[in-house]
């Protein structure tokens, strides 16, 4: 069945210049896409059982309990304290490569940090954001205010790509930062040696924190795709250049990409990190699916 | 190595478009501004020495396949290479030795049919395909029916039905038509066979720098042929052959004896002690001789025989000398005349014996005691010169005469232009202003000069100059056997003086000067006969020539070439048109020719100078050809050199210097010819292998391409 995130791809939505606008777009085509929300209900909390007394609601009572000691007993539920959720966004140049006729990883990025925050703003959570190259370039700590959701928009919109990537270095600094146990999302492309990245999560594991990453990918890199001579030059480090045939080395390339995401799967499935390789081609629907069914299992 | 399509070579050029290719498509590469070089670079570093030379492979494969392509189109021979066995077929030119010496042999065989055995074979062994020639290298170099022949049934046949009759051999220019006609084949396996029985005469030095050329320009051939020389001599040399047939006088008239002189030579190393040489006078039996001849030397059979009548006869000599028939004859055509009647008109008559101006003259012309004289002379003093005297004269002879009256000249001049001889001498009588007047005319007269002061005095004498005569009247005495004309005294002469011809007038020429320069004798032809200006007198008052015994001989040429037109040679060499002058009424009117092979040829009579001549051009066999007119039967001899008859081989040492220097191989039968082609067939086409290995490496570049750009799943 056709559904209305069919049509918010990436490619239809990249001309909506205003993050907000493109934020709600998404979120909300993705719930009018879902029947009868699963998720409804997610920002309260279970606190503690009570004897049922009389006048209470019956919707309220835990029939499993009620299956086991043969009493009524009522859940009672506290209205949650936020998510403390804290967006990192790899600004580094790596992530300004764009292939011949589409945008970037970091303008993928940009939106789908945008859409997040907007799905995380609604469900009445408090939501941060990182953004860093070699070193953090700014930190908005979470709230959970609906006025901060502008404040973090303001902050992607003016966003641009730059430096170096020193994911690595950047994440184990942020760690200690992060006080209050939350969620961690991860926007990069992660090109970085895979083994430094993995420690640095595992600091936020360490933290009580929940990772997920999103790991974005141009459908150029993991094809290959390229034909003839070609100077492939450095985004990060200028000078740094190969000339050669693609053909010829798209061989071994191809295995040492898929050396890389495998390293990379396994780290996160070790850490309990919740890996989300997205090609920018994909709808930001996926993500915003993914990072749900993340929420659930927490739930 | 060689390329039969040379030209089609150039494509290897396009050996240099891939390269092109790779280079352009490196100069201009495209850039893209690229992420994930942590991925690239080792992917790069690792696959960039493999990367390297499987580039360099496919780049060494794409480079191939035009060099390769231009390479087979170009037809490329290895001539160093061996041919492979039966399958390639040949252009083959025999050069067939068909001169005389090649008949020479035993009952049992004869060279000849060993070399005619030879050619079959060899042409029954060539592949499949080949094709041949046969040159034949004697009269005339010509290749026997056309030039290339797959047909070799049909080749051996005309091998067979050739006779071998030539004279002497033209190996160079044999050799050239040979190379000629491997210069037009297409054929990548070439081979010359020569086929001769290598008479030594044949391979002298004189003609050694043409021959040599004539292997050079063989071996310079695109695709050098192998040359084989098939050897059918034999040791023997034993031969004695006729050499020509001669009659003296050359001139002869019926009922006139005449020697015939038959030379003979013994070219062999063997004696002829008793050689029977026949005489055979238009058919029929006129004597037999012997001669005694040692080896190496040479005679005369001398025969005398008196023709019965005027006409063309034809004399043949032979002996039983040898098995090689064709130098045991010799001919000879003789036209024999009816005796010239000749008018002599004395202007000076004496009481004594000899004083007379004519007498030494008549004396001169006078049949001898045999009977045996061209001319009947008469003689008339000035007034004696009517129409009636001249009725029948052939010559007139004017000696000493003063001058003649108007109807006397015109009478001469008549007689003339219709054909007769005139010889004029002047004397101390003669009016010199009136001949020159009217006899000369302005060069439109009888006169061929006018006669100028008289010269020379007891003092001051003349001789005849030395010189070698082209006039037939004088070229007897080129001979000095015939008489010395150069040692008689002219003590008074004319100076004569030849003016150039106006236009429309008959040429004037000097046949003979004296020492001083001045003209001797000068001749005119004027219609139909002509005219003899002597500078001096027949009798013995101005000179010593009547003294002299060559005044004979002169008078008597003299006379008889002014009284006859003597017709073409029936005597001539291979080769020089066969010539019969016939009467004008003949003009248009057929002849036929018989050939010595007894073939009929028919050639039309053309008219010409008021006669009509059959010319007949195909004399290139000797032997004799008769004309055949509605009136006569007119025999010619075409005589050929000997030097066939000298059958001795060449040393077998040097045979094989020559062998060695023109690069041949020597064998002696058609059968060895076989083994030795395929020990030494060099020069194998590779077009094919090479187009197939065009093929293969165009599959080995699609392969590569593949290999090296092959998707493996990530």
């Amino acid at each position: 069945m056709a559904q209305i995130t069919d049509h918010l791809r990436p490619r239809d939505l990249q001309k909506i210049a205003n993050l907000s606008v493109l934020a709600r777009l998404v979120v909300e085509g993705f719930f009018s896409g879902l029947h009868r929300s699963p998720h409804k209900g997610f920002s309260v909390e279970f606190r503690q059982h009570r004897p049922y007394v009389p006048g209470d609601e019956i919707r309220h009572l835990d029939w499993k309990v009620f299956g086991k000691t043969d009493r009524f007993f009522i859940r009672e539920y506290e209205e949650e304290t936020n998510l403390r959720a804290t967006i990192l966004l790899d600004a580094s140049a790596s992530m300004g490569f764009r292939n011949v006729a589409g945008y970037s990883k970091h303008h993928y990025a940009v939106r789908l940090a945008a859409s997040l925050a907007y799905l995380l703003f609604q469900q009445q959570d408090a939501v941060g954001l990182v953004t860093f190259d070699t070193k953090v370039r700014r930190y908005i700590p979470p709230r959970a205010r609906p006025a901060h959701l502008r404040v973090i928009l303001e902050e992607l919109e003016k966003n641009q790509p730059a430096g170096e990537t020193e994911l690595g270095k950047v994440l184990a600094d942020l760690a200690p930062s992060l006080h209050r146990r939350g969620l961690v999302i991860l926007i990069s492309d992660c090109f970085t040696a895979s083994a430094e990245l993995l420690r640095a999560m595992s600091r936020f594991r360490y933290g009580k924190h929940d990772v997920i990453v999103f790991q974005l990918w141009d459908r150029a890199e993991i094809e290959f795709d390229y034909s003839g001579w070609t100077r492939f030059e450095s985004i990060e480090r200028p000078g740094e250049q190969q000339f050669l045939d693609p053909a010829l080395v798209r061989d071994t390339y191809m295995k040492n990409l898929a050396q890389f995401r495998e390293e990379l799967r396994q780290g996160c499935a070790r850490e309990k990190i919740d890996l989300v390789p997205l090609v920018t081609d994909q709808p930001y629907a996926d993500a915003l699916a993914q990072y749900l069914s993340l929420r659930a299992r927490r739930a | 190595m060689t390329f039969l399509n040379l030209a089609l070579l150039a494509g290897i050029a396009a050996a240099a478009l891939p390269v092109l290719i790779h280079l352009l498509s490196k100069s201009r590469p495209k850039v893209v501004a690229w992420a994930a070089m942590h991925l690239l670079i080792p992917a790069a570093q690792a696959s960039r020495r493999k990367l390297r030379f499987e580039n360099l492979l496919l780049l060494l494969v794409r480079v191939l396949i035009p060099t390769l392509l231009a390479l087979a189109l170009a037809r490329p021979v290895l001539t160093g290479a061996q041919a492979p066995a039966g399958d390639t077929p040949i252009a083959m030119v025999v050069l067939f030795d068909n001169s005389y010496s090649m008949q020479a042999g035993d009952s049992a065989t004869t060279r000849e049919k060993r070399a005619k055995e030879a050619v079959a074979t060899i042409l029954g062994r060539l592949p499949a395909g080949s094709e041949a020639s046969i040159v034949l290298m004697s009269d005339g170099v010509r290749t026997l029916g056309g030039d290339a022949r797959l047909d070799f049934a049909k080749l051996n046949q005309q091998l067979d039905a050739l006779a071998c009759d030539g004279s002497g051999t033209d190996t160079a220019r044999a050799l050239n038509v040979a190379a000629a006609l491997l210069g037009k084949t297409t054929l990548a396996q070439r081979a010359v066979v020569l086929v001769s029985d290598f008479q030594a005469v044949n391979w002298g030095d004189t003609d050694a720098p043409a021959r040599a050329a004539a292997w050079a320009r063989l071996a310079a051939l695109p695709v050098k042929p192998s040359v084989t020389w098939v050897n059918v001599g034999a040791a023997g040399s034993d031969n004695a052959s006729l050499d020509s047939v001669t009659v003296s006088p050359t001139r002869v008239a019926a009922g006139q004896p005449v020697t015939i002189r038959v030379a003979a030579s013994n070219a062999g190393d063997a004696p002829h002690p008793d050689l029977h040489v026949f005489l055979r006078v238009d058919g029929q039996e006129r004597g037999q001789t012997r001669l005694s001849l040692p080896a190496g030397q040479s005679g005369q059979a001398i025969f005398t025989h008196t023709f019965d009548r005027p006409g063309p006869h034809l004399i043949e000599a032979s002996t039983d000398a040898d098995a090689l028939a064709a130098d045991n004859t010799a001919a000879y055509s003789a036209e024999v005349i009816d005796r010239l009647p000749v008018l002599l008109v004395n202007g000076d008559p004496g009481r004594e014996p000899l004083r007379g101006e004519t007498d030494f003259l008549a004396l001169a012309l006078r049949p001898a005691p045999d009977g045996g004289s061209l001319f009947l002379p008469r003689v008339v003093d000035a007034i004696g010169l009517t129409p009636r005297a001249l009725a029948g004269a052939k010559a007139v002879v004017l000696a000493n005469v003063r001058q003649l009256s108007d109807a006397q000249v015109e009478l001469l001049n008549a007689f003339v232009r219709a054909g007769g001889g005139l010889i004029i001498f002047p004397g101390g009588r003669v009016q010199a202003s009136w001949y020159n007047d009217r006899l000369y005319e302005n060069g439109n007269g009888l006169l061929p000069a006018t006669l100028g002061h008289l010269a020379g005095s007891t003092q001051h004498t003349a001789r005849i100059a030395a010189q070698r005569f082209d006039h037939p009247a004088l070229a007897l005495f080129n001979d000095p056997r015939n008489g010395d004309l150069t040692r008689a005294e002219i003590r008074q002469w004319f100076t004569l003086v030849v003016s150039p011809a106006q236009h429309g007038q008959p040429e004037a020429s000097v046949l003979a000067r004296l020492e001083n320069g001045d003209p001797f004798l000068v001749e005119k032809s004027l219609g139909r006969g002509r005219v003899i200006l002597a500078a001096t007198a027949c009798d013995a008052d101005w000179n010593s020539l009547p003294l002299d015994p060559s005044y004979v001989v002169l008078m008597r040429e003299l006379t008889a070439s002014a009284a006859i037109v003597a017709p073409p040679p029936r005597n001539v060499p291979a080769g020089a048109p066969l010539t019969l002058t016939l009467p004008e009424a003949a003009a248009g009117s057929k002849v036929t020719v018989i050939d010595p092979a007894q073939q009929e040829h028919e050639v039309v009579a053309e008219a010409r100078d008021g006669a009509a001549t059959a010319e007949y051009r195909g004399s290139g066999r000797p032997g004799i050809y008769t004309f055949h007119t509605p009136d006569e039967s007119v025999p010619f001899v075409v005589t050929a050199g000997r030097e066939e008859s000298r059958l001795a081989a060449i040393e077998p040492s040097r045979l094989d210097a020559l062998a060695q220097a023109a690069g041949a191989a020597v064998i002696s039968s058609g059968a060895a010819y076989s083994s030795l082609d395929q020990a030494r067939r060099f020069g194998r086409e590779i077009w094919r292998p090479v187009f197939i290995a065009v093929v293969a490496l165009l599959f080995a570049e699609l392969f590569l391409q593949q290999w090296i750009t092959r998707k493996r799943p990530a």
